[in-house]
């Protein structure tokens, strides 16, 4: 076999799920040999209880990404809709009017960064970067270092019960990646994402209304990170202002190292799951295992660069890619 | 017969007005405002020691700004510089414990930023990962590194090596003295060098940046180097600032930095801005900090004030970007 043809068998598509399935599996077998507890059934419906959120918010990313965005701000809009639900609840409205006026928070946002990015004509990076504070400052400015607990007993719901010992987000996380899913795969949208994210013009030329498709995913993303946060507040039962801290990193790295391309253009659901499955069951090996975090978040960091550049030699457009890139910034 | 003195007025309303239109005049202006604001409301601001304790504060933020203003105007962006503050900082004091002076941690500390932003341009240019995403992974990566080193442990900066930032010369404070030079340098390369010239060119095209044989990515590549250094540097005045070295050091920074370019002048879709963007950036994020403390807002306010400067210097470019084009469509 020649060169050319290893390195089409070894990079060529559709492999790239394989791959991450044979890390996934590489990291369960280093961290069942490093802790014991790793591979048991408590811990691991400890861990997917932990990882939905993440999950919710990679959906979004991916449909972002796909587009040619990016979104970092979506661990302040976690706690800005956490403390929205918390302080609304505790100024008295009813929490099921809280938790509507969180959804609403995470569209706010979303419309925040979506129209700066859009209307505006900014890198989403810069725009994201700056709202990134300023949710985060908003949070903190609202909570005051306080944080709010007390919830009425139904709000365990959307993240404190179990239906026999599944626990009850996992319901959720699965019906929204369905839906997900549907919208990206069966959908005409789906089809749009993805040819924005590797012409806008061309894609504008042919009738789509790309400005407006944008738009509406940074919504979209808001929305999910809303219900993200709505079920982080159940499940931790407190919101506070300083709640998803580093988690766009997280949320960044799963969709990369899951075959999105950063320059958008490609993506998949499937592969995204995947990766949230390995930089989840990361997080958490790490902790039982009794390595320093500071590990964990090197490796993730390692992982998203590592994820970039995986993506680059299984795209069989590799060369495509680049001038791609190049001819992009004439924009 | 042409009409010179009509030529001569037309001309200089046209230098007027190209000087009013420049993109670093709304910073400028809120500056002289806040100054006025700040010296009738504090009595004691309008002395030579305030003055210098105001402009001391801003001096880790501007050294950084000079050099990320490169890269943001070769239309890339770097992240990582807190966390390369926060490495070299280490570094310095940990060579400072151990060996004493201050010129070798220092040049140290300096070498260690300048391989970090080297990482970071190796990252970006040869294996071709979006800058954004390279320097978001080794942002973790680098305050890693610190977290491992220094998780647990307390060092203090031995008082000879505080002189970096805490001692006078002439009368006025060391760092304003590092700032000042660093000032000069960037003045030099970005307003009088071939390099200057061609990064605005690559911000502003990179395709035909390429095309007219512009040597792009040892540029980007060198703008990285830089920015790594000059961290490394204000890493160092940061941490003898401070006088002990906690691992969250300098946590947040980028934001400020990006918000003191931003501000400035500087485009952050690339192509435009100059050395005075940055300076003047952060002198604003300067005053600004010191009116917070006259209002008495707490420090839990500075991520929302920082943002807040990062979304209107980008809206103000972007409404600034909209009217430009129009003109030349006219």
């Amino acid at each position: 076999m020649s060169r050319k043809k290893l390195k089409k068998f070894i990079f060529g598509n559709g492999r790239h799920e394989l791959m991450l399935i044979g890390i996934l599996i590489a990291e369960l077998i280093i961290f069942s040999i490093l802790s014991p507890k790793f591979l048991t059934a408590s811990n691991m419906f400890t861990s997917i209880r932990s990882f939905v959120e993440l999950g919710i918010m990679a959906l979004g990313m991916t449909f972002l990404i796909m587009s040619g965005g990016i979104d970092l701000s979506v661990g302040s809009m976690l706690a800005l809709v956490s403390v929205t639900i918390g302080f609304i609840y505790q100024a008295g409205l009813p929490l099921g009017a809280a938790i509507l006026a969180g959804l609403l928070a995470g569209m706010l946002c979303g419309a925040l960064n979506g129209f700066l990015t859009v209307y505006g004509d900014i890198h989403p990076f810069v725009v994201t970067l700056g709202t990134m504070s300023l949710f985060r400052g908003l949070a903190y400015a609202t909570t005051g270092g306080n944080a709010v607990s007390k919830y009425p007993d139904w709000f365990a719901i959307f993240g404190g019960k179990y239906l026999g010992v599944i626990p009850i987000q996992v319901i959720y996380f699965i019906i929204i990646v369905f839906v997900m899913f549907i919208l990206l795969k069966k959908t005409r949208l789906g089809s749009y994402v993805a040819a924005i994210g590797y012409n806008e013009q061309a894609t504008y030329f042919s009738g789509v209304p790309a400005r407006r498709i944008r738009f509406a995913l940074y919504i979209l993303s808001g929305v999910l990170v809303a219900i993200a946060s709505t079920i982080y507040t159940s499940r931790v039962w407190t919101a506070r202002g300083n709640s998803g801290m580093g988690i766009e990193m997280l949320t960044i790295a799963a969709v990369v190292l899951g075959g999105t391309d950063i320059n958008g253009g490609k993506g998949s659901i499937l592969g995204t799951m995947l990766g949230v499955f390995i930089v989840a069951f990361l997080e958490n090996g790490v902790v039982l295992a009794g390595i320093p975090s500071a590990w964990g978040s090197m490796i993730e960091g390692g992982l998203l660069a590592f994820g970039v550049v995986i993506n680059m030699k299984f795209h069989a457009d590799f060369q495509i890619n680049i001038k791609m890139e190049k001819s992009k910034s004439n924009g | 017969m042409i009409d010179i003195k009509g030529k001569k007025a037309e001309n200089s309303r046209l230098i007027f007005q190209s000087v009013l239109l420049r993109s670093e005049i709304p910073a400028v202006l809120l500056c002289v405002i806040l100054f006025v604001a700040l010296s009738i409301f504090d009595k004691n601001f309008l002395t030579v020691g305030n003055l210098q304790f105001v402009f001391r504060q801003v001096v880790a933020i501007g050294i950084v700004s000079l050099a990320a203003n490169n890269v943001i105007m070769s239309k890339d962006i770097d992240i990582s510089v807190a966390s390369i503050m926060g490495i070299s900082g280490m570094t310095f004091a940990m060579m400072a414990q151990a060996v004493g002076g201050i010129i070798l941690p220092l040049a140290i500390s300096v070498l260690i930023g300048c391989g970090a932003g080297l990482i970071n341009g190796m990252l970006v240019t040869k294996l071709r990962i979006p800058s954004m995403v390279a320097t978001l992974a080794t942002k973790n990566v680098f305050r890693g590194i610190v977290l491992l080193i220094a998780g647990g442990v307390v060092i203090v900066v031995p008082a000879s090596a505080r002189g970096i930032s805490t001692g006078f010369t002439l009368g006025l404070s060391n760092p304003i003295w590092i700032f000042m030079a660093m000032i000069l340098i960037f003045y030099i390369l970005n307003a009088h060098t071939y390099w200057g010239r061609n990064t605005l060119a690559i911000g502003g095209n990179r395709h035909a940046a390429i095309m007219a044989g512009i040597p792009v990515d040892s540029i980007r590549l060198r703008s990285f180097i830089l920015t790594g250094l000059c961290s490394g540097v204000a890493g160092a005045i940061l941490i003898s600032q401070v006088g002990q070295l906690q691992a969250t050091i300098a946590n947040g920074y980028e934001t400020k930095v990006i918000a003191a370019v931003a501000i400035g002048g500087t485009s952050m879709s690339g192509g435009r801005g100059s050395w005075f963007s940055p300076v003047i950036g952060a002198l604003l994020i300067g005053l600004i900090t010191s009116f917070k403390s006259v209002l008495g807002i707490s420090a839990e306010y500075d991520d929302l004030i920082f943002g807040l400067i990062v979304i209107i210097a980008v809206a103000i470019d972007a409404v600034r970007r909209k009217a430009e084009k129009k003109e030349v469509r006219v």
